[in-house]
């Protein structure tokens, strides 16, 4: 009760924190949004830039005004975006699908792929399967994703013409078709990661106590794995593979630009280009609640993978 | 012979360096019989009990022969040493926080063998668990089997290790330093429970202990084990008095003489 409470507050300080540094930081930022706003230089006369600091509240103190747009954030109201004159909300529920469903399916490849190899990996430990595949998924790592992503359209959607060379489609199976290569190239740098991950925590289970005993019982060796070894490596990897989650709902920039998908990272650099403050203060404050979401979400989720965790709480 | 090892030689390669681990080893366990391995930490002990299940690194070279009821354990097909693992003879392990998996209940573990090796129902396994834990007396064995190993304590926890070692029915119980993890009183209750299932089932059982009055006052017969040797066989109550080896003496001379042993009856014979 007591965990969940201090939990909750720390969320809640989380959020005011990081609310107040993203709307503050739109002020360190170079560049004057009324100029923006006016748009025509002729029209800056002292009476129309009164008025559309009146309008947008940048008349007021800057605690003023973090104020009624953290009131209005808390409502769901994000304001208006200053080049779309769209309600931002309005703007980021247009884009977030595009960029969740690229994200989903970049989990599954690299949560797929990932711990496979990382379990192939280690139940090969120290053979030539195990340092192949370290080696091949470190060096997909080291590639950066626009390149990965400009080959896989050179070749699969340009050459060979399988799949669309832009766009995030429509409907289940468009989409799935669209953001495939998309998926790909987000994926692959993770790999790398996920199966190291598991490769590790599966060799630290080999070595338990319990596992040959197990052996020595004459458990079938699939059994052991997936009873014995895998079954307890699981909270290193479900950690890692939440963090990596994390920070590609943040990162799909640039896998939105090569590809032509109108996501939430393309809304985020084209607002940060024109200075359309309320839709980057937006953007950035769902990073950082997505970021807190999965976070929660894994430490919910633990508890049930370890008894161990559930005891050590309740005795703290 | 339940047991018979018989000139068991293992050496382990590592980084291109070669341990001779065990050297020429013969021993035997009769069904019925206590028999106890002592010597110091890193003699050879366990690897000795591991071999018998022929639990040792692939890469291990390994000459002699064992026999587990009339089976040839290092040369044996799958299904005999499947047969040998899973229901002639079961290894205890010293430490049963470790031998017992901690994200699985306590009956899921003490089922395990029979669910998932011998393929008995789960009915009729959790059945045959339950009458396990009341016999090496556990209460409310119901709640136990749905506890986790980190709820129980460490000799309600070997107890139940042995409980499920017995799941199997074995002939040969290898127990490895199975009672060393735990407190004076707790071990003493312990091997009082292993002294019971063992006369009551005619069991052959191989006890490794560092403790030697444990396999003065225990073992019918005892083993001194040294750098991977049997340096000397002895009677039970003939460890104290009539050890001829230097190695034996000076294993003795090193033992303060305190009597903490569990009460059971002299073996004498
Ligand atoms: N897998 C292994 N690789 C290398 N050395 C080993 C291995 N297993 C055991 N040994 C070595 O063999 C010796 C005997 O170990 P062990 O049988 O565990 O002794 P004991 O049980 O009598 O303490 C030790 O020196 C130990 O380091
Ligand atoms: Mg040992």
């Amino acid at each position: 009760m007591i965990r969940a409470a201090t939990r909750i507050a720390g969320m809640i300080l989380t959020l005011v924190v990081s609310s107040f540094v993203i709307f503050a930081a739109m002020y360190a930022a170079p560049g004057d949004p009324v100029t923006f706003l006016i748009g025509n230089p002729e029209n800056m006369t002292p009476e129309r830039v009164a008025e559309v600091k009146a309008q947008y509240n940048l008349d007021q103190p800057l605690i003023v005004q973090y104020g009624l747009w953290a009131s209005q954030a808390f409502m769901g109201n994000f304001g208006t975006s200053f080049q779309y004159h769209q309600p931002v909300a309005e703007l980021m529920a247009t884009r977030l699908p595009a960029t969740l469903a690229l994200v989903a399916m970049a989990s599954v490849l690299f949560i797929v792929a990932g711990v496979g190899l990382g379990i192939l990996s280690a139940l090969r430990q120290g053979k030539r399967t195990d340092s192949t595949i370290t080696a091949a998924t470190t060096l997909a790592a080291s590639v950066p994703s626009f390149v990965i992503g400009l080959l896989l359209v050179s070749i699969f959607s340009v050459q060979l013409g399988w799949f669309p060379v832009s766009g995030a489609g429509e409907g289940f199976l468009d989409r799935l078709h669209h953001l495939a290569l998309p998926a790909v190239a987000l994926a692959v740098g993770a790999v790398a990661i996920v199966s190291r991950v598991t490769r590790q925590s599966m060799v630290e289970q080999l070595s338990m106590d319990h596992v040959e005993a197990a052996r020595s019982f004459g458990l079938a060796p699939a059994k052991l794995i997936r009873r014995h070894v895998l079954r307890n490596a699981w909270g290193p990897i479900l950690t890692m593979v939440a963090l990596v989650v994390a920070s590609m709902l943040a990162g799909t920039v640039v896998v939105e630009s090569v590809f032509g998908i109108s996501g939430v990272g393309k809304l985020l650099v084209d607002a940060i280009n024109t200075h359309d403050f309320p839709v980057v203060q937006a953007v950035l404050l769902y990073m950082v609640i997505t970021y807190m979401v999965v976070t929660t979400l894994v430490d919910l989720v633990h508890p049930l993978l370890d008894p161990r965790i559930k005891a050590k709480d309740k005795k703290s | 012979m339940l047991l018979d090892i018989d000139n068991l030689s293992l050496t382990i390669t590592t980084n291109g360096i070669s341990h001779q681990i065990l050297d020429k080893v013969s021993l035997s366990v009769d069904a019925g019989e206590v028999v106890g391995l002592v010597g110091e930490s890193g003699s050879g002990k366990s690897t000795t009990a591991r071999a018998v299940l022929k639990l040792y690194p692939e890469t291990a070279a390994v000459g002699g022969s064992i026999t587990v009821g009339g089976t040839e354990v290092l040369s044996a097909s799958k299904d005999e040493l499947h047969r040998v693992r899973s229901s002639e003879a079961a290894l205890i392990h010293q430490d049963p926080r470790a031998a017992l998996n901690p994200v699985r209940r306590i009956g899921d573990s003490l089922t395990e063998r029979l669910v998932h090796v011998l393929g008995v129902s789960r009915a009729d396994a959790a059945a045959a668990g339950l009458e396990l834990l009341a016999a090496v007396g556990i209460r409310q064995p119901e709640e136990r089997m749905r506890q986790y190993p980190h709820e129980l304590s460490g000799g309600m926890l070997q107890r139940v290790v042995i409980a499920a070692a017995l799941t199997g029915q074995p002939k040969l119980l290898l127990a490895d330093e199975a009672t060393s993890a735990l407190d004076v009183t707790t071990q003493a209750e312990v091997l009082a429970i292993l002294r019971d299932l063992q006369e009551q089932r005619g069991l052959g059982v191989l006890l490794i202990t560092h403790d030697l009055h444990l396999a003065a006052a225990y073992c019918d017969r005892v083993y001194v084990m040294y750098r991977g040797q049997i340096v000397e066989e002895l009677r039970g109550n003939d460890l104290f008095h009539g050890a001829q080896h230097e190695y034996t003496r000076r294993l003795l001379s090193a033992v303060p003489a305190i009597g903490h042993l569990p009460k059971t009856e002299s073996r004498a014979s």
